[in-house]
């Protein structure tokens, strides 16, 4: 794994509400950038990662730029999905299966253009065990364990709030960001209710937008124009079969498993990161990381958020887009968060924090389904 | 609640689960090697991949584990009404809605619930009501 770096990397032109691009559309511009931001072209690439509900985006995309690819990966685990395909794809480089790889999402979560419709099949095991009694999708169910994990933990629904406090600051620092306002608990515990305790700005945004990252050899890396991000170590890992079916829905096994393997390969802990991307398409999912990560002992993310260690001037600042919760979230999110951690590790963030040299990238793949972790670097020696 | 509600659709190795809703039981699967009780049925026991398992009726009796309370408004239900993870007394846990409370109020956790069933057309489904007094 450090063999490997980042050495492109770019959003979409646009994202938010985008009515010119269809999903595949969003994903070839993130990818064109991306390549132009490494000077290298679609014929250097030899390997392509993509997913999303269409089964075979990967192969589109690379149909859509010329690349002739003799190595795929499609993976579809949810928002982490992309997170895994850096996993494999460093994996696959340093085997010699491939040189260069492109990994790339496109999503148009708010407009809906070229977008697959999901439907679960009525003898599916949400179609028989979760769409019948009421199920209404990722904010009805990913929100489940809250309430268990508020009363567990013994916080009030404040922790929620603090979590979207913390982020809109980074958010107002941001010029893409869709929910740029600063805001206040009370403001956040008063806003409509989508699924209770969880408030509408607790809940993500949905936009459209794409992302992509080019990775090589960290050798290929020196000759190329941008200052590589190595990455350090990761893991994934796999949850629950339905949200419910965890034994314990106040921590993840997932997050644990997935977090505790980049760490370990990355020979560091968590008082080496600086900065950290944890997916939050709710405000209870960075709360969740911060703990099954050992960022703080269990219990103790409430203070912790609630205190501006995670805010700008903090002693981790996270979430520096705002996330999810207001900056971007077509639907997965993990590229996003990715391309965060590159921005802020190169010294070219919207709302830079100085002196980034790890940051650490949390992702949550489907409803506690399936969990993803890397950690990313610069001037390693 | 309305006509256009998702209606499950069994598979062979969930028929004889929706079975026994029909005939207004739950059913649980308990592995005969470790004897682990679990939910849903699968031709596998999840603890310890066990291949084969017997079915048993549940006491029908729960706890309220977790909840939320849904503003959303998908096919065939009306907002607000509350979604729940119901642990069974047996141990295994399963999603349901909670008739026979106000839903703009919290429902505590651990609040004692039992199963109540309802026809919906010609399907049978679970769905879990305070208990009442004994």
């Amino acid at each position: 794994m450090t063999g490997v770096a980042i050495v492109g990397a770019a959003e979409s032109a646009e994202i938010g509400v985008v009515p010119t691009m269809s999903a595949l559309g969003l994903a070839v511009d993130a990818a064109r950038r991306a390549l132009a931001d490494c000077g290298l072209s679609a014929a250097d690439v030899d390997g392509v990662a993509a997913a999303g509900l269409a089964p075979y985006l990967a192969v589109q995309l690379a149909a859509a730029l010329g690349i002739e690819a003799r190595w795929v990966d499609a993976t579809m685990v949810g928002g982490c999905s992309n997170i895994v395909h850096v996993l494999h794809a460093a994996d696959a480089i340093a085997a010699g299966r491939c040189s260069v790889v492109l990994v790339a999402h496109g999503e148009s979560g708010r407009s809906g253009i070229g977008a697959p419709v999901y439907r679960h099949a009525p003898d599916s095991l949400p179609g028989q065990f979760e769409q019948p009694v009421g199920a209404a999708g990722p904010m009805t169910l990913l929100s489940l364990g809250t309430r268990r994990f508020l009363a567990d933990r013994g916080f009030g629904a404040e922790a929620l709030a603090e979590v979207v406090v913390a982020q809109r600051e980074w958010a107002a620092r941001n010029p893409r960001a869709l929910r740029a306002t600063i805001t206040t608990v009370d403001e956040v515990l008063a806003a409509p209710p989508v699924a209770a305790p969880l408030t509408r700005p607790m809940c993500c945004v949905a936009t459209d937008a794409g992302g992509a990252v080019v990775l090589t050899s960290v050798e290929r890396a020196a000759a190329l124009p941008r200052p590589p991000v190595r990455l350090l170590g990761g893991g994934s890992a796999t949850g629950s079969a339905m949200v419910w079916t965890a034994p314990d829905l106040t921590s993840s096994e997932a997050f644990r498993r997935s977090g505790a393997a980049a760490f370990a390969e990355a020979g560091l802990g968590p008082a080496d990161i600086d900065h950290a991307m944890l997916y939050d398409a709710i405000a209870t999912l960075p709360l969740m990381a911060l703990e099954d990560l050992g960022i703080v002992g269990r219990g103790a993310s409430a203070a912790f958020v609630a205190g501006g260690h995670t805010r700008p001037d903090g002693r981790l600042p996270v979430n520096t887009t705002g996330g999810g919760l207001a900056y971007t979230h077509s639907g997965m999110y993990g590229i996003y968060a990715l391309l965060e951690s590159v921005r802020q590790l190169r010294g070219e963030a919207a709302a830079q924090v100085d002196g980034v040299q790890r940051s650490l990238v949390h992702t949550i793949g489907g409803m506690f389904h399936a969990a993803a972790t890397l950690i990313l670097g610069v001037n390693e020696a | 609640m309305g006509a256009d509600r998702p209606l499950p659709r069994a598979t062979p190795e969930t028929r004889e689960f929706w079975d026994g809703v029909g005939r207004h039981q739950l059913l649980l699967q308990r592995c005969d090697d470790c004897r682990l009780p679990y939910f849903p049925p699968q031709p596998t026991c999840p603890r310890c991949a066990g291949a084969t398992m017997t079915s048993f009726a549940a006491s029908g009796v729960g706890r309220v584990y977790s909840a939320i309370t849904s503003h959303l408004a998908p096919p065939g239900f009306s907002p607000p009404y509350v979604l729940a993870v119901i642990e069974l007394d047996e141990g295994p846990r399963l999603l349901s809605l909670i008739r026979g409370i106000d839903p703009d109020e919290d429902v505590a956790l651990d609040t004692p619930v039992e199963v109540v069933f309802e026809e919906v057309g010609d399907t049978t489904l679970y769905a879990f009501r305070p208990q009442g007094p004994p």
